[in-house]
């Protein structure tokens, strides 16, 4: 059961890490991009990730307390 | 906000984002689980909001301005040699910052006047890209006098001018706007890129 939440809680966070990481490549793309429309890009799409990305993390972290384990429960 | 610091900033975020994804058994310790919330929420947020001013800062840029194919005219006026042609004389005399001319004028000196603008920017976008611009381009409102009070209230030129103070009605109208500094035939001569044809142009020394 340990093992099955930690690899849920592996794979939450790895997918957080991705959307975030992908955010801010997008992020960081838009700001070498100096057209009107790199401001659009970098709310509609960087912003977009990022914020999923926090939404994955936060919901990982708030579901793993949900489960009662103590923390230390990854092998 | 200059790109650099921004672009460090990010740069630091993805290393530590990129640590979570890449070592997540990192987040067993409570070292580790500290990191992963600064990795993946307080990094990148930080990360978005300097992005986001970087961004709202480079959108002050008259080079931004005109990077749009329908502002090209309103950029060449300000080259224009005519001392009549109130933005061609600002930009010129530096009367106004030049990498920021655009906005200089047409933001709105009010409460949320920026916040304002920016809005108006948003729309500029979908009249660009998802619309079509109406030629010839108007402004959404008459032009105001509280964005050329803004620098010139109180300047000397402006208070001691005689025609501002050949009658003290004048003045008091000038500054509750109800006399336009620019469409009452005194300071009337603007971008009038219909001209732009017939006129002659300022070429910068290098």
């Amino acid at each position: 059961m340990k093992y099955i939440q930690t690899t849920k809680m592996t794979r939450r966070l790895r997918q957080a890490g991705a959307l975030v990481i992908a955010g801010l490549l997008v992020q960081a793309a838009s700001l070498f991009w100096n057209h009107p429309l790199s401001f659009i890009l970098f709310i509609s799409l960087g912003c977009l990730l990022f914020g999923m990305g926090a939404v994955v993390y936060l919901y990982a972290i708030v579901s793993r307390s949900d489960d009662g384990l103590p923390d230390e429960s990854v092998p | 906000m200059p790109i650099a610091p921004v672009v460090a900033v990010l740069a630091i975020t993805l290393a530590v984002a990129g640590l979570v994804v890449f070592r997540p058994g990192l987040t067993a310790a409570k070292g580790g689980k500290i990191l992963a919330f600064f990795g993946l929420f307080i990094f990148p947020a930080v990360a978005a909001m300097l992005g986001f001013e970087s961004h709202i800062e480079r959108s002050k840029q008259t080079s931004f301005c005109l990077s749009c194919h329908i502002m090209g005219p309103y950029g060449k006026s300000l080259y224009v040699d005519d001392p009549s042609y109130i933005p061609a004389a600002h930009f010129q005399n530096a009367r106004v910052p030049r990498d920021e001319a655009c906005y200089t004028c047409h933001t709105d000196y009010s409460l949320y006047g920026g916040l304002k603008s920016k809005v108006r920017g948003l729309h500029h976008l979908y009249a660009q890209y998802l619309s079509t611009p109406k030629q010839p381009i108007r402004l959404y409102h008459p032009y105001n006098n509280r964005e050329c009070l803004h620098c010139h209230l109180g300047a000397r030129s402006f208070e001691q001018g005689a025609v501002h103070t050949a009658d003290p009605q004048t003045m008091l109208d000038i500054k509750s706007n109800k006399l336009s500094c620019t469409s009452s035939g005194c300071h009337e001569n603007v971008h009038n890129i219909a001209q732009a044809n017939h006129l002659k142009y300022w070429t910068p020394q290098p």
